[in-house]
């Protein structure tokens, strides 16, 4: 689906593309469920986020104080990742992309198929 | 009657303080906002940390500020809902959008499904969308800050919503990207310091211990244990639902918001500043539900809801308390001090959602659709200015009219329809290569319809509760259209689709809109300032 693009790009992005599916969906599905059944036991189970469990403190505030710890944790974890793992690989694929020859190869590749404007180098082209 | 004379006249004095000091502010950065990139996003020069304040401002507006600890005041646990919609949103902001926003885009969301699919349609029906939510929202704060200042400066509901009209169109067309940002970066500071300054007060009542806050505000609120447990406000369990999904899928299609990941110089710095506008967003808006508890508990709910129904009023009210009470110096000064806080927020929010429609209307229905891109960069400004002013004008015109809306109701409907029309056609140019011009005119045109339509026959707008038609029965019970509206558009962008044949240049686009959303090859660069 990049044909085109040199094999080092090509084998690069599809790697770069892969580890972010594999991190970043199941993080995004983690914390949006929890979000879910957090509502959902709100709306569904008052007799359990009634009880009390320290103090003033009941199921449902250390539930809402969750969320907040949820989404703390998140921001972090995946930032971090993020710093470790896909801005190397992005970076190495830009300066891949950035050589000369790799230039010519994508221009070409945007002026192939159907496009509108031959002329115009379609990749780098404003939106 | 909320503040004696005095205090009332303190705030006024401090209100006129902080519109001279942001427009001080405007002045000198009109400087530094040359050109269309510098008009729009300030050059892309802002640093993370800034971005992530002028977020959390953007994010922060009436509803936010006062509505939140209001509603915990007069409701208990069920205010809380708000804050974790507000927060948990910022996940799908900082893993789906953030980044690849930054990579595709110039100046607005729009500019990312142009990129792959028929530019002018998605376009011109995407930018009307994002136009419309935005008038919904604005016309949210305009409301609302006609609300806020007669009831804490004692100005005129119609004056203040003409002051603020025609303060935001100054911000605007004098300071484009730039004063705005300042402007929201003046005031998320002056939130966060006067929120964690009361927090302290609070908190040094109970003797630090929050615990005994909460037992406090229990026994006073006269509902007991309940009122910290979720149930006296929802008590339509879809509703609960609705809303809720609607506050956490909606952050990440408003437009204006989204905008502000442009204003920084890569993607990293907009991955950075998603994550501070987690700390600090997050931060305040568990702050505010305490001050929320704080205000039933030393104010009591019956004084705020005689004060405002809507609770409005709990924070000026817990600041006057915590100085001292009504007729002393530090209440008033507290009370005052709150007050302008409220007003400078509304403020800024408001002249954020403006820079966001001019934006959408100047660089997408004008240059893009209207002129197909031949347009040079000094006329298309000259256009935003317009349409700020344009925007401005009709704001102040709506709000005049609709002074008896509901502000909270009117903020969650524009969430509904940013999580209904335009997330699924982000989500979708995004990541899914099949995805087609049709599927996107769809999703637009389903989520936005259905999202209004609902809002429409629900109770907020004809019936008992609402603002026409008293005789009829709601054809509707939800008062949150989200959990229909929102996989209404996800659903209308998936089926067009399938159904329509399958489109050569947009999968073919999407190859190379990946590849820059990923790697941040030929991202639009920062602008150097030549001043």
């Amino acid at each position: 689906m990049t044909a085109g693009l040199p094999d080092a790009v090509r084998l690069d992005l599809e790697e770069l593309a892969r580890r972010r599916r594999r991190f970043v969906v199941p993080l995004l599905l983690g914390a949006l469920s929890s979000y879910a059944l957090v509502l959902l036991a709100f709306a569904y189970w008052p007799g359990l986020v009634r009880r009390e469990v320290v103090g003033a403190f009941n199921v449902a505030y250390l539930l809402a104080v969750s969320q907040f710890v949820m989404t703390f944790v998140v921001g972090l974890v995946y930032s971090s990742w993020a710093r470790r793992v896909s801005d190397p690989l992005a970076a190495r694929i830009r300066g891949e992309l950035e050589r000369g020859d790799t230039e010519r190869a994508l221009a070409e590749l945007a002026r192939r198929p159907a496009n509108p404007h031959p002329a115009r180098r379609a990749v780098t082209q404003e939106v | 009657m909320v503040a004696s004379d005095g205090g009332r006249t303190l705030s006024v004095v401090v209100f006129f303080v902080l519109v001279a000091a942001s427009l001080a502010i405007t002045f000198v950065a009109s400087r530094r906002a040359k050109g269309a990139s510098g008009f729009f996003v300030a050059g892309r020069r802002i640093s993370a940390r800034q971005n992530g304040l002028a977020i959390v401002g953007d994010l922060f507006s009436a509803a936010a500020f006062l509505g939140i600890s209001g509603l915990v005041a007069l409701n208990g646990f069920d205010g809380v809902m708000y804050s974790i919609g507000f927060l948990v949103a910022l996940v799908t902001v900082l893993l789906l959008i953030a980044e690849p926003l930054r990579n595709t885009g110039r100046y607005t969301m729009t500019d990312v499904m142009a990129y792959r699919l028929e530019r002018r349609r998605v376009r011109a029906v995407a930018a009307i969308a994002s136009v419309v939510i935005i008038l919904f929202y604005l016309l949210a704060q305009m409301v609302g800050v006609g609300v806020i200042t007669s009831l804490l400066l004692g100005i005129d509901q119609s004056v203040a919503i003409a002051l603020v009209g025609i303060l935001m169109m100054v911000y605007v067309t004098f300071g484009g990207m730039v004063a705005t940002t300042y402007v929201q970066l003046f005031k998320a500071v002056l939130l966060i310091g006067a929120t964690v300054l009361l927090t302290v007060l609070l908190l040094a009542k109970f003797g630090f211990n929050y615990s005994h806050l909460l037992d406090r505000a229990a026994a006073r609120s006269g509902k007991g244990d309940a009122f910290l447990a979720p149930g006296l406000k929802f008590t339509n369990h879809i509703d609960l639902l609705s809303l809720g999904l609607g506050l956490v899928l909606g952050t990440a299609g408003l437009p204006h918001i989204m905008m502000r990941f442009y204003t920084v110089p890569d993607a990293q710095t907009a991955r950075r500043s998603a994550v501070w506008v987690m700390g600090i967003h997050g931060s305040c808006l568990f702050l505010m539900t305490l001050l929320g508890f704080g205000a039933a508990a030393l104010v009591g709910p019956e004084l705020i809801a005689a004060s405002n129904h809507a609770g409005n009023s709990a924070a000026p009210l817990l600041a006057q308390v915590l100085g001292g009470g009504t007729g002393t110096v530090g209440g008033q000064v507290l009370f005052a001090l709150v007050s302008a806080v409220a007003f400078a927020t509304i403020l800024a929010v408001v002249a954020g959602l403006a820079i966001g429609a001019s934006a959408n209307i100047s660089h997408d229905l004008y240059t893009h659709v209207l002129r197909r891109g031949q347009v040079n960069e000094q006329r298309e400004v000259t256009v935003a200015k317009l349409a700020a002013l344009a925007v401005g004008a009709i704001a102040i015109v709506l709000a005049l009219a609709a002074k008896s809306l509901n502000v909270a109701f009117l903020v969650g409907l524009a969430f509904a329809m940013a999580a209904s029309a335009n997330l699924p056609v982000l989500v979708y140019s995004l990541h899914w290569r099949r995805f087609n011009t049709a599927g996107a005119v769809s999703a637009v045109v389903v989520g936005l319809t259905t999202a209004v339509g609902l809002a429409v026959v629900g109770p907020s707008v004809i019936g008992p509760e609402g603002i026409a038609l008293h005789g009829v029965e709601p054809l509707t019970t939800l008062s949150n259209p989200g959990i229909i509206s929102v996989p209404a558009g996800f659903l209308a962008g998936w089926l067009a689709t399938v159904l329509t044949a399958r489109e050569r240049r947009s999968e073919e686009r999407f190859d190379q809109l990946r590849l820059r959303a990923l790697t941040g090859y030929g991202a639009e660069r920062t602008v150097e300032v030549t001043s």
